[in-house]
């Protein structure tokens, strides 16, 4: 018979467990596996958790202070974390930002920041898109223009994800409107505390607070913090995005989302209505179980053919696309089958703070909400379709 | 009445013309409830599932424009149970001589009625003398908190049901929340309620085939609003795709996105079919046809409902995010009915056995 796993990745999984099990603090883990948005100072108090261990920076080679996960190490370690009902790490940090550093930055560089992101010392976000520029990134507009030794940035950036939050933030800056547009784009550190920032909320239709407006203003950033060359932006952006292609949180979110609709089904008012013993509902749950099966097996096998060092098919594209429906599939399928107990979202005249008091139930229907982002953000769905085609099709 | 379905009446085009005039810009924030209230029934909007000469138009159908014209403008408001179930179903119920009044009041507004739609928990309605005393609770009655009557469907001791219209000094609010969809709810308790044998609408199987009734006029008012609702988004989708450049080009010259937005613009198309059908429907004498219709149109919306309001966003972009941006709002606005009704599995199950 044939495994999925190694006797010794078996092993590491068990691994894996028992130190989560023994580490994740009870109240963080049970907010996570009831429908709950980790807080900064939850990915905070985690991220210091996995460090301790030298596992801040999991996804990182030993050669950079990582534990030199294998591809498939890397899957088991985040499927086991992400069903614990661990936080997901910040991802702009870890496995955005630090793959480019250690590829492309100085040797300052990597000895500066390498060590604060694994630790968490410094959390990060993200400044790609602005207004004129989502899809059609490189038309980018944000300018930075030398001036000695800083660059001098004006523009505006916006749905920064956790800007509010951050202590840095990379940007895709135009130093050079003369080239063609993404030869003029470079890669920017901006520590969040320089003058001339400033960030403003946007509140989601789902009601909370998680992107942002980031405007820079005369903000001087120090020439030492441009990574790799003056107009060389776009290759590390692109690097990133090949760097991220695989295993992305994505489908162990699903996993834990598929046990949470298992037992609130299951479980008090709601199991009185008998939702399993719908035959139509229960077809529906199957579905999206095997769909899931598919898709997480999907990146499995991906996985296996990086590490015989084989590129197999579209990776990136596929997984973008199956597993971001699937995010929103199974908090829909939650959702629905609540019915009337994913109604209520705030008690009258009260505020957000009040959601957790009316039941568990009160953050799934804007869970629901706020997954509508995942086919928007990341390259959104149709962007991933026209560079498959483009690949399959010439 | 010998009206067409699929034919307008003039009435319906005034009505309609009146009220996208009163009421605020589809895109605009939602008016205080009260001030919105106040306009509907000057407007005369409140009464038009009355009879003519109670200043209505006697015509289910009305009731529909003017669900519509609400959902279309995202007004948040208890016209669906007020005026497009209890209203009317005084005027259907043996009570009718003696409800002139309060349907007088629920016409020109300055009474609100509602209906407890979710009749899952035990209500146990008892006669003493000429008057009947209820005990249980209902959940989530839309508007519960600020409704001068509740209509309820209990239970006899002999078991059979009971309509009864409920003043609101006969029962408490326990919690009021306010729903995803924008909407106020409140759970409701009845201990040692009393009320007076008038507002016993129906009892045993006249109770239950008015029940039946109210469900679906509901049913059919919501559809209606969810039609107007997915209006509002395909209206300002395809505005979006318009303006909205990238790479040069606006969206509107991608085909991928064409297609998306035919689909949106199809699925409304066939949504206004099957509510304009159960809503002339509503009032037809077999309870076997209504039933059929306003199942179809429930069916039919849901599935319509979700792709319009997912595509909106997505086709929105970051924008579609926004609290800002009213994309949101009406997507929100479209989870009513799933979540009150059911998603299109119940009407796939319960279609074949409508009688
Ligand atoms: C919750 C959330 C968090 C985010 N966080 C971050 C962050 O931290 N940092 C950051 O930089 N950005 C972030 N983004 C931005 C995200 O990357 C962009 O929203 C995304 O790239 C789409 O750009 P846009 O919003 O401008 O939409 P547009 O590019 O205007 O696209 C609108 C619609 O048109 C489609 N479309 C566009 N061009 C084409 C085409 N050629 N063919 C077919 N369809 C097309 C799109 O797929 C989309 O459906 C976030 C977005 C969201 C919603």
């Amino acid at each position: 018979m044939a495994t999925l796993f190694s006797p010794e990745e078996e092993a590491f999984r068990a691994e894996v467990r028992s130190f989560i099990s023994e580490k994740l603090p009870g109240d963080l883990r049970d907010r996570m596996l009831s429908g709950g948005r980790p807080t900064r100072e939850d990915k905070v108090v985690w991220t210091r958790i996995l460090h301790e261990r030298g596992w801040g920076g999991y996804s990182w080679p030993k050669e950079f202070g990582g534990p030199g996960f294998t591809p498939v190490q890397r899957y088991i370690f985040e499927d086991e974390a992400w069903q614990a009902g661990a936080p997901e790490v910040v991802p702009f940090g870890m496995k955005m930002v630090a793959p480019v550093i250690m590829k492309f930055g100085t040797a300052a560089q990597k000895a500066y920041f390498l060590p604060r992101i694994a630790s968490l010392e410094d959390y990060w976000c993200q400044g790609y898109s602005e207004p004129g520029s989502g899809s059609d990134l490189a038309s980018l507009k944000t300018r930075a223009v030398r001036d000695g030794s800083h660059y001098i940035v004006n523009g505006q950036k916006i749905w920064t994800t956790e800007a509010h939050d951050a202590d840095w933030i990379f940007c895709l800056v135009r130093t050079s409107t003369t080239a063609r547009k993404q030869d003029g784009i470079s890669f920017l550190l901006v520590d969040m505390k320089t003058p001339g920032i400033t960030v403003r909320p946007i509140i989601t239709f789902d009601g909370y607070h998680e992107i942002n407006e980031t405007w820079f203003e005369n903000v001087r950033v120090p020439v030492e913090n441009l990574v790799g060359q003056e107009g060389q932006g776009w290759t590390c952006a692109k690097y990133l995005l090949e760097k991220e292609r695989l295993n992305f949180g994505g489908m162990g979110f699903c996993k834990r989302e598929l046990a949470r609709l298992k037992r609130l089904a299951a479980e008090g008012a709601v199991a009185e209505r008998r939702p399993l013993d719908n035959p139509l509902f229960k077809a529906r749950l199957n579905a999206l179980e095997m769909r899931i099966h598919a898709t997480d097996l999907t990146n499995l096998r991906f996985l296996r053919a990086e590490q015989r060092g084989e590129a197999l098919g579209l990776p990136a594209p596929y997984l973008k696309v199956l597993s971001s429906h699937l995010q929103q599939d199974v908090l829909e399928l939650q959702m629905r089958m609540l019915g009337p107990d994913a109604l209520p979202v705030s008690l009258a005249g009260g505020s957000n703070e009040t959601l957790d008091a009316i039941s568990e139930y009160a953050n799934v229907a804007p869970n629901y909400c706020n997954y509508r982002k995942t086919t928007i953000y990341a390259g959104s769905n149709e962007i991933q379709r026209n560079i498959a085609a483009k690949s399959l099709l010439g | 009445m010998s009206d067409l379905i699929f034919v307008p009446r003039e009435e319906h085009g005034l009505l309609a013309d009146t009220l996208n005039r009163l009421l605020p810009e589809p895109s605009s924030a939602p008016k205080d409830r009260n001030a919105l209230w106040a306009d509907l029934a000057q407007s005369g909007a409140l009464a038009v599932g009355l009879s003519e000469d109670e200043g209505g138009l006697n015509d289910a159908r009305a009731v529909g424009v003017v669900a519509e014209q609400l959902g279309r403008h995202g007004a948040v408001s208890p016209f669906v149970g007020s005026s497009a179930v209890v209203a009317r179903l005084l005027a259907k119920s043996s009570s009718a001589d003696s409800s002139a009044g309060l349907r007088a009041r629920l016409g020109d507004g300055s009474t609100v009625a509602t209906v407890a739609l979710l009749p899952d928990q035990p209500l146990a309605v008892v006669r003493t003398g000429d008057k009947y005393k209820l005990d249980g609770a209902r959940r989530l009655v839309p508007f519960g908190a600020e409704a001068d009557y509740v209509l309820v469907d209990g239970t006899s001791s002999d078991g059979a049901h009971v309509l009864a219209l409920v003043p609101k000094a006969a029962f408490r609010i326990e919690r009021a929340v306010i729903g995803i969809d924008g909407c106020p709810y409140a759970d409701i308790v009845f201990s040692d309620s009393v009320i007076g044998g008038e507002l016993v609408l129906g009892m045993g199987v006249d109770a239950e085939r008015l029940w039946a009734w109210c469900g679906d006029a509901y049913l059919a008012a919501l559809c209606a609003d969810a039609v107007g609702a997915m209006a509002t988004l395909v209206q300002m989708t395809g505005d979006y795709l318009r303006v909205r450049q990238q790479f040069g080009a606006p969206l509107s010259s991608y085909q991928v996105l064409q297609h998306r937005f035919v689909d949106m613009d199809m699925a409304l198309t066939e949504s206004r079919t099957v509510a304009e059908w159960a809503a002339g429907l509503l009032d037809a004498d077999h309870d076997r046809e209504r039933r059929q219709a306003v199942i179809t149109a429930h069916f039919i919306v849901m599935r319509s409902a979700t792709k319009i309001s997912q595509d909106s966003v997505q086709l929105h972009g970051g924008i579609g995010m926004a609290q800002e941006t009213p994309v949101g709002r009406y997507f929100k606005r479209l989870l009513t009915l799933p979540l009150l009704f059911g998603d299109e599995d119940r009407p796939a199950a319960t279609y074949g056995n409508a009688d």
